[in-house]
C-alpha cells in the first residue's frame, strides 16, 4: 500500500510555513514610526508573493496567511488579537487569487503590484470590518478610508513590485521555473 | 516562457485589474468625502468635547502611604525632584477626553488642556498620567527617566494635616485595578467606575506617548516643578495607538489639612492639521 500523496509536498509545506513565521517575524522586527495606515504592507506582502510564486499551487497563499495569522493571533503582537487571524488568512486568499487568476505570473512587477496592493487592501477592509463589529462608529472609519486606502494600495504594492523583482531573479537564475517577466 | 496568446491574456487582465482597483480607489475617496460632509470634523469634534470641572479634597486621595506608582515596576512617584518623604498620599480621577497623537501630516491632533488650583497645600503634589489603549487593554504612561521625561509638580508651604484614614496602598505595581475618585458619565448609575492598569507589552515599553507640558512646541513634553499653586498643563499623545481614556494620578507627599482642596478642569482642544 502506497501513502497518500498530500496536496503539498513537504518542501513545499517547510516553505510556506517558513513565508507564514517570516510574516509575522517582519511586523514585529521592522517598526517604521511613520504612522502611516497601511505602512507595513511593503515588507510583509513580499514573503506572501514569494511562497506563492515559487510553489504554485492555489492555497499556498491562504497557508501562508493562516500560519502568520495563528502565530500574531496568538501572541497578541496587534490590537485586535485573535481577530487578526482573519485580517492574515483574508489576505492570504486574496492573494491565491489574484496568483490564479495571472496563471502565477508572479514575477511580472505589475502582478505583483496588483497582488501586494490588493492584499493589503483587503487586510484594511476586513479589520475595518472587525473594529465596526466591536462597535467603532462606521463614521469614524468611512471619514478616514479614502487616505486609508491610497495608502494601502501604495505601500502593499511596492512590496508587490519588490516581490516579483526577486521572484524574477530567482527565475533567471534556475532556481525556480520562469514564467517570463516583463 | 508563456505564448504569446498567454500574455496577451495576463496584459489584458493587468489593464482591468488596474481599472478595478482605480475604480475602488475613487469610490472609497468618494465615500470619504461624502462622510466627511455628513459629518464635519467641527461637529464630531463638539459631539467629543465635554469638559470637568471638579473639586477634590484630602479625603479623596483613597490610596497610600506608598512611593511608587503603578507600571511593569514599580516607578517613584517623586522621580527627578529634591523632596519628599516617600509617603504619598494616591488618587486616580478620569478625565474627559484624550489626546490624538499619531502622523501629524496625516491626521488631525489634539491635546488635553488642564486647568488646577490648589488651596492650603502642604509638602509637594505630583502629576502623573495613565492612557487606556482603544483596541487593546494595553496601558501608557509617562516617562520619568531618558529622553522624553516629563512631570509636573507642585509645591506647596502650608502646614500638614491630621493623619489620613480609610487609605490603602495599592494591591500591586502591574495587572493592578484602581478605583477612581470621580465617576466617568458611564458610570453615573452609581457604579463604581475601576480600570485594570495593565503594561505586559515589554520590560519598558508604554512610557513614550504621553507627556506633561506647558509649551506645545515640545509635545514630548517637559519636567515641570512651580511654586505656583494655579496652572495649567498640556497632554500631549505623540504615539500611533489611539487611547480610549486618559487616568490624571494626583499624589501628595504630605497629610493635608481639612481646607486643602484641588480643582481640576479638563477640556479637549483640537490643533489644526
Amino acid at each position: 500500500m502506497t501513502p497518500r500523496k498530500g496536496y503539498f509536498s513537504l518542501y513545499e509545506l517547510a516553505l510556506l510555513s517558513t513565508c507564514g513565521a517570516l510574516v509575522f517575524v517582519l511586523k514585529i522586527a521592522l517598526k517604521v514610526p511613520i504612522h502611516v495606515p497601511g505602512h507595513s504592507g511593503i515588507f510583509w506582502v513580499i514573503p506572501v508573493i514569494l511562497g506563492v510564486g515559487i510553489v504554485k499551487k492555489f492555497g499556498s497563499g491562504t497557508y501562508i496567511g493562516f500560519i502568520s495569522g495563528i502565530l500574531v493571533s496568538f501572541f497578541g503582537m496587534s490590537g485586535l488579537y485573535m481577530f487578526d487571524f482573519f485580517e492574515y488568512l483574508s489576505m492570504g486568499m486574496t492573494i491565491d487569487i489574484i496568483a490564479f487568476i495571472f496563471a502565477y505570473a508572479l514575477d511580472r512587477p505589475s502582478v505583483g503590484f496588483i497582488a501586494g496592493a490588493v492584499g493589503n487592501i483587503v487586510k484594511m477592509v476586513v479589520n475595518f470590518a472587525v473594529q465596526m463589529v466591536f462597535g467603532i462608529p462606521a463614521t469614524f472609519i468611512l471619514i478616514g478610508i479614502g487616505l486609508a486606502s491610497v495608502t494601502h494600495l501604495v505601500f502593499g504594492g511596492l512590496g508587490g513590485i519588490f516581490a516579483a523583482l526577486v521572484l524574477a531573479r530567482l527565475a533567471r537564475a534556475g532556481v525556480i521555473p520562469d514564467h517570463g517577466g516583463e | 516562457m508563456p505564448s504569446s496568446g498567454t500574455d496577451r491574456d495576463i496584459r489584458r487582465k493587468i489593464r482591468i485589474s488596474f481599472w478595478i482597483i482605480l475604480l475602488f480607489l475613487a469610490g472609497m475617496i468618494v465615500l470619504q468625502i461624502v462622510a466627511e460632509n455628513l459629518y464635519p470634523p467641527q461637529e464630531i469634534e463638539n459631539s467629543l468635547q465635554l469638559s470637568r470641572n471638579q473639586t477634590y479634597t484630602f479625603a479623596d486621595f483613597k490610596y497610600g502611604p506608598q512611593d511608587w506608582r503603578p507600571y511593569n515596576y514599580p516607578l517613584r512617584i517623586d522621580a527627578g525632584t529634591a523632596g519628599g518623604n516617600g509617603s504619598w498620599y494616591v488618587m486616580f480621577i478620569s478625565l474627559d477626553g484624550t489626546p490624538w497623537g499619531g502622523n501629524p501630516n496625516m491626521e488631525r491632533r489634539r491635546h488635553l488642556v488642564v486647568d488646577y488650583r490648589f488651596e492650603n497645600l502642604s509638602g509637594m503634589a505630583a502629576f502623573h498620567l495613565y492612557g487606556i489603549r482603544k483596541y487593546s487593554p494595553e496601558c501608557v504612561t509617562n516617562r520619568q527617566d531618558g529622553y522624553g521625561t516629563s512631570g509636573y509638580m507642585v509645591i506647596g508651604s502650608d502646614l500638614p494635616g491630621m493623619p489620613a484614614s480609610g487609605t490603602e496602598i495599592l494591591p500591586g505595581f502591574n495587572n493592578v485595578e484602581i478605583s477612581l475618585s470621580n465617576l466617568p458619565a458611564s458610570a453615573i448609575s452609581g457604579t463604581e467606575e475601576r480600570y485594570l492598569l495593565e503594561f505586559n507589552k515589554g520590560p519598558a515599553s508604554g512610557q513614550d506617548s504621553l507627556h506633561f507640558t506647558t509649551d506645545l512646541s515640545f509635545r514630548k513634553g517637559q519636567v515641570i516643578t512651580t511654586p505656583s499653586r494655579q496652572g495649567s498643563f498640556y497632554i500631549t499623545h505623540t504615539g500611533g495607538s489611539p487611547l480610549s481614556d486618559i487616568i490624571l494620578m494626583v499624589a501628595v507627599n504630605q497629610t493635608q489639612p481639612d481646607t486643602f482642596r484641588v480643582h481640576i478642569t479638563s477640556v479637549p482642544e483640537a490643533e489644526d492639521p
